[in-house]
């Protein structure tokens, strides 16, 4: 097959999609041709896009924790294996007596109390460790929630159907940037997506900042990697029609609760 | 240790070593997303479940065999969590499963942001839009292939279309996926490469 004909398959082949034949054809030309190896890791780049098509679905709570008493299992499973060599074996000399059969009823007594003692410990430490796992559990139960709930609004923002691209001017400060908005106006999230911003000294992040009449509400705090990429998602207060504008300032880490440092970034509604 | 501010290559790193709080930060990073692409592939159930539950096993045992180098934690992950889910929906049908395709996928994902929730709403927005631009007959191949795990031949009998044809939607509508979201790096909305 030429290249030409490989290239037409190259679609079909990332997506695994192709049958015996072509599957067998592309595999041997893809070993000896770099430029359709080059077309593949273009396509599979698109293929890799495409779990994040599906509607997000959360995985209930539990799932977690069945996850992780499988692994814990594992690991125990692991450990008993290694201990099992260097545990001592119990001699018949080095039996207590109630097991060789010795009729001492004071011994007796005493390996009853300290067996007594003994439960009493690890019932008390069972206790401790299950209270502990319970609370652990609700709070991550109520985290999940949280999240659960964060993650619906933000699915409604991304399928609406009025979802408007917006420009991000840059300020004097921030000449060479280039910003988008998505924004749905009924919605009280946005996404900001910039490059080429300066990346902050450390101790500094962006601040992103919503006018509504003169009043600034923050929209979140955001960093940039090193070739000045960053992304966020903005949750306002109030829906987005209720604000005219937004700006971008450097603020101390964890944000303001009103703009103190230089305007990177600004647009208007 | 602060796991939610490591990398995904530094957390499956520590997973390699047995770091059950490395694992537990990616599946909070990445559940969702592997839950979600599950779901769509055998549906909601006790199946979509235990295809999930069993992809961050396989992370578990199998994080000393992953490589930076060749591509992005997220698309090994994903890989895995497809391939499995196929397998479910295949042993479903009584069909086998022929696993022609390597785990680990070339990817050029810039790194610095991969598993954010921003980074994963951005990419849930600029590939459903580019989806949305293909004509219904072209998405319907490409997902069948994607999500079903179908072949060429497979669509064309389940569709009742000439094999030629199903050649060529998946073909332009991988093409015009492409052609967007190129479009949507050129226009900033994207992840440098």
């Amino acid at each position: 097959m030429t290249c030409q004909e490989i290239q037409d398959l190259i679609p079909a082949y990332v997506l695994s999609a192709l049958d015996p034949p072509d599957l067998v054809a592309v595999m041997e030309h893809l070993r000896l041709c770099r430029t359709c190896e080059a077309e593949v890791a273009a396509y599979r780049r698109v293929a890799d896009m495409l779990p994040f098509a599906t509607p997000a679905t959360e995985p209930p709570p539990e799932l977690k924790l069945r996850l992780m008493a499988q692994i814990e299992r594992e690991a125990a499973g692991k450990l008993d294996t290694r201990g099992k060599s260097v545990t001592p074996k119990v001699t018949g000399r080095s039996r207590p007596g109630w097991i060789r059969g010795e009729r001492s009823v004071p011994r007796i007594i005493l390996w009853g109390a300290a067996a007594a003692l003994v439960a009493t410990i690890a019932l008390g430490i069972m206790v401790i460790q299950l209270r502990s796992a319970l609370d652990q559990q609700v709070a991550q139960t109520r985290s999940l929630q949280a999240l659960l709930q964060r993650q619906q609004q933000i699915n409604s923002f991304l399928t609406s159907p009025n979802m408007v691209t917006l420009n991000v001017q840059a300020t004097a400060a921030g000449s060479q940037t280039h910003g988008r908005l998505f924004l749905s106006r009924d919605s009280q999230h946005a996404l900001l997506v910039v490059d080429d911003l300066p990346p902050l000294p450390a101790g500094q992040v962006y601040q992103l900042w919503l006018i509504r009449d003169g009043e600034r509400d923050s929209g979140g705090i955001f960093t940039v990697d090193e070739q000045g990429y960053g992304v966020l998602l903005v949750e306002a207060p109030h829906p987005i029609r209720m604000y005219q504008a937004i700006g971008v300032t450097n603020e101390p880490p964890g944000g303001s609760p009103g703009p103190t440092g230089t305007k990177w970034l600004e647009a208007r509604f | 240790m602060n796991y939610t501010a490591l990398s995904d290559e530094t957390l499956v790193r520590l997973v390699a070593t047995g770091d059950r709080d490395a694992l537990g930060t990616l599946y909070d990073r990445y559940s969702r997303l592997v839950f979600s692409l599950v779901v769509r592939v055998v549906g909601e159930g006790m199946a979509a479940e235990e295809v999930t539950q069993d992809t961050f096993m396989g992370v578990w045992r199998g994080a000393a065999s992953f490589q930076p180098e060749r591509g992005q934690f997220s698309s090994w992950l994903l890989a895995i969590a497809r391939n499995r889910a196929i397998d479910e929906l295949r042993r479903g049908r009584g069909r086998p499963l022929t696993d022609s395709e390597p785990l680990t996928v070339a990817t050029n994902w810039s790194d610095g942001m991969s598993g954010t929730l921003e980074e994963i709403s951005l990419r849930r927005l600029v590939i459903r839009r580019a989806l949305a631009e293909l004509p219904d007959v072209q998405r319907q191949a490409v997902e069948l292939a994607y999500f079903y795990g179908m072949t060429h031949h497979e669509i064309a009998d389940h569709l009742d279309e000439p094999l030629g044809t199903i050649k060529t939607r998946i073909r332009l509508g991988m093409q015009r996926l492409r052609a967007v979201l190129q479009l949507a790096e050129k226009m900033q909305a994207l992840p440098k490469t």
